[in-house]
């Protein structure tokens, strides 16, 4: 028989583009939960796969079962999300995503359970359904689903992409991603799906630490931007490393901050992903939040 | 999978790139810690100078030769690098032999072969296939970081080929020096064809995956349950939390938006609206007005689409529920 992509397992995952909040009928909303987009393959057992298509399965001992709650073989698009009072917490997520030890991994597993949220089918029973339009795909994903345990299926509305967002803000959840409803899969970055997030996503530059103020980042420009304590410590060993590793004996920005004498400057070659609430005009960034190195 | 080196495989006229991997991963035992038994914190090694009585590091070490007690030879790594190595990075095949001429004791540590190159994949595949045809193993010498070895490379059923570091011939000891060996006994046909007989009713398959570990697994588990005896463990937060805030959202949304497409169709349903109003969160009362909640209940059978089957049974639990959720 010839293999196919159930098979292969090389999926690369449909990816958003940025966007406002908008209202139409031609679109679905639904919310974008801030965790780990996970490809899964569900036969008889289980093989989960990130973004950059890397083997997760034995990072979640507590999906291990969670084909069973799929009627037919399938492929599933969905995210992994660590709940903390009812809502996706990424920096409880962070702290299964580095595991390597069975042991701390079954014993988190139990402590902070994942929960994995489906939202759209690749594949069913015994071929690929990426070609159906969207509105068929998330039929067919409700009727293979059965919904319960570690497993929710993603909800959704029609038209209100305004509303749906101003809620997402309400709840302090990540944003909404707009689907055209007719729209097929596309592997990759695709104008059919449009998100729409609460906070903004800046690539900067690690720059040094301060004790006191955490880590330095700076822009392309090499002007300071933001400095940011509040890591988890793995994030935190690997970037105090990094920056002793790189250190510079002068500060490589371009304006001395007054505010910043003493720290321990590094050269800025690492790219990180910083979130942030808003952009003020002196280009500071309100509520910034490390969301991790840049990979690509 | 990381590569452990990159080199070339040659042979006569031949010469290809190739990719090393390490193919076996040493002992997967449960890593313990050393610890000071009144305090239980770490017990650390430090490399200490025995005259000085300094703790020294990394780079203020080099290695030495003790020729005679308390004296010492200094080899630096300028030294290392005159030492007159050719086949480095060089797996330079002398000769091949057939495969069962290798006693399986000389065989050391296993590595992957793979092409080095897509262009080289040809070359690498032509020798596997006439390795296996012939069923030869090459026999090579190559260099590992600061050591020379011996090596066999032959194919390998899963994929690619395997490289062998070999023993030299003075690393194997001598069994002369097992005296229990030099024995001397008599043995009766029968008694052989007895144990023949017993050896054959039990042949089977070897199959390495029948076998685990069950000391180690026995480890884990001890450890596991002492891990939870000490760490609360506490109750999974259900899925159910996520399904019923999803829920809220979505019949807030479809409640405001009906209520600003349809401002008359208010009145039926009413018992389904208050059970909606019961399930919607405080946080989204707020931002709901009394309108849409009452809208929400009725509506959700012309915009609301594709809601799962279990909406039911996710209403009913979240009225039980609700305080947790949001």
């Amino acid at each position: 028989m010839n293999r196919d992509m159930f098979d292969e397992k090389n999926i690369v995952p449909m990816a958003p583009v940025p966007s406002e909040p908008f209202d139409s009928d031609d679109y679905i909303y639904e919310i974008k939960f801030d965790g780990m987009r996970c490809i899964g393959y569900y036969d008889t057992d289980v093989t989960l796969r990130n973004r950059a298509n890397k083997d997760i399965t034995a990072l979640f001992p507590e999906f291990r079962d969670i084909y069973k709650q799929f009627r037919h073989k399938c492929i599933i698009d969905s995210e992994i999300v660590v709940l903390n009072q009812g809502k996706p917490d990424y920096s409880r997520l962070n702290k299964r995503r580095f595991l390597s030890n069975i042991i701390q991994i079954n014993l988190m597993s139990k402590k902070i359970p994942a929960t994995l949220i489906v939202y759209d089918i690749l594949y069913y029973k015994d071929r690929a359904v990426t070609e159906m339009p969207l509105i068929e795909r998330k039929r067919l994903l409700e009727e293979n689903t059965v919904e319960g345990g570690h497993l929710a299926i993603s909800r959704f509305v029609r038209g209100a992409g305004t509303a749906l967002f101003e809620q997402a803000v309400n709840q302090e959840l990540e944003g909404i991603v707009a689907k055209k409803i007719d729209g097929i899969y596309v592997q990759g970055r695709s104008r059919l799906w449009l998100k729409s997030k609460r906070k903004q996503d800046m690539d900067l530059l690690l720059c040094g630490y301060m004790e006191g103020k955490g880590f330095l980042f700076c822009d392309n420009d090499l002007n300071y931007r933001i400095s940011i304590r509040n890591v988890d410590k793995n994030t935190f060993d690997f970037l105090y490393k990094y920056v002793i590793e790189h250190q510079l004996d002068n500060s490589p920005l371009k304006f001395q901050p007054l505010n910043l004498k003493g720290a321990i400057w590094a050269k800025p070659e690492l790219y990180c992903v910083v979130e942030y609430m808003q952009e003020m005009e002196s280009g500071y960034l309100r509520e910034a939040v490390f969301k991790g190195i840049k990979m690509d | 999978m990381k590569t452990s080196w990159k080199g070339s495989i040659s042979f006569g006229m031949v010469y290809f790139p190739v990719n090393v991997y390490t193919a076996t991963s040493g002992s997967s035992g449960v890593k313990l810690n050393y610890l000071h038994r009144k305090c239980n914190n770490r017990i650390r090694y430090k490399k200490v100078c025995e005259a000085c009585n300094e703790e020294v590091s990394q780079d203020e070490i080099v290695k030495g030769y003790e020729y005679e007690k308390d004296k010492y030879v200094v080899i630096t790594d300028e030294d290392f690098e005159k030492l007159p190595i050719k086949s480095k990075k060089v797996i330079a095949i002398s000769h091949f032999v057939d495969e069962d001429a290798v006693d399986p004791i000389y065989l050391d540590k296993a590595y992957f072969i793979s092409p080095g190159n897509f262009s080289a994949s040809k070359a690498f595949e032509l020798f596997r296939r006439a390795m296996r045809e012939t069923g030869k193993v090459g026999i090579a010498k190559i260099t590992l970081t600061s050591n020379e070895y011996v090596a066999m490379i032959k194919p390998y059923d899963k994929g690619g080929m395997l490289l062998y570091l070999l023993y030299y011939l003075d690393e194997i000891k001598k069994t002369e020096d097992i005296t229990e060996l030099n024995y001397n006994v008599d043995i009766h046909n029968n008694e052989l064809k007895m144990a023949i007989s017993l050896i054959e009713n039990m042949t089977g398959e070897f199959d390495i995956a029948q076998y685990r570990n069950e000391y180690q697994d026995a480890l884990k588990q001890l450890i596991q349950a002492k891990i939870e005896r000490k760490e609360v463990v506490s109750p999974p937060e259900a899925q159910q939390n996520i399904v019923d805030l999803m829920e809220a959202l979505k019949a807030s949304v479809e409640a405001a938006k009906n209520s600003r497409t349809d401002s008359s169709g208010i009145g039926k349903g009413k018992s389904r609206g208050k059970s909606m109003e019961k399930s919607t969160s405080n946080k989204i009362r707020k931002t709901a007005t009394e309108d849409r909640k009452a809208a929400a209940g009725e509506n959700d059978t012309g915009e609301l689409v594709g809601v799962n089957a279990g909406a039911d049974t996710s209403a009913k639990a979240k009225s039980g529920k609700k305080e947790k959720t949001l």
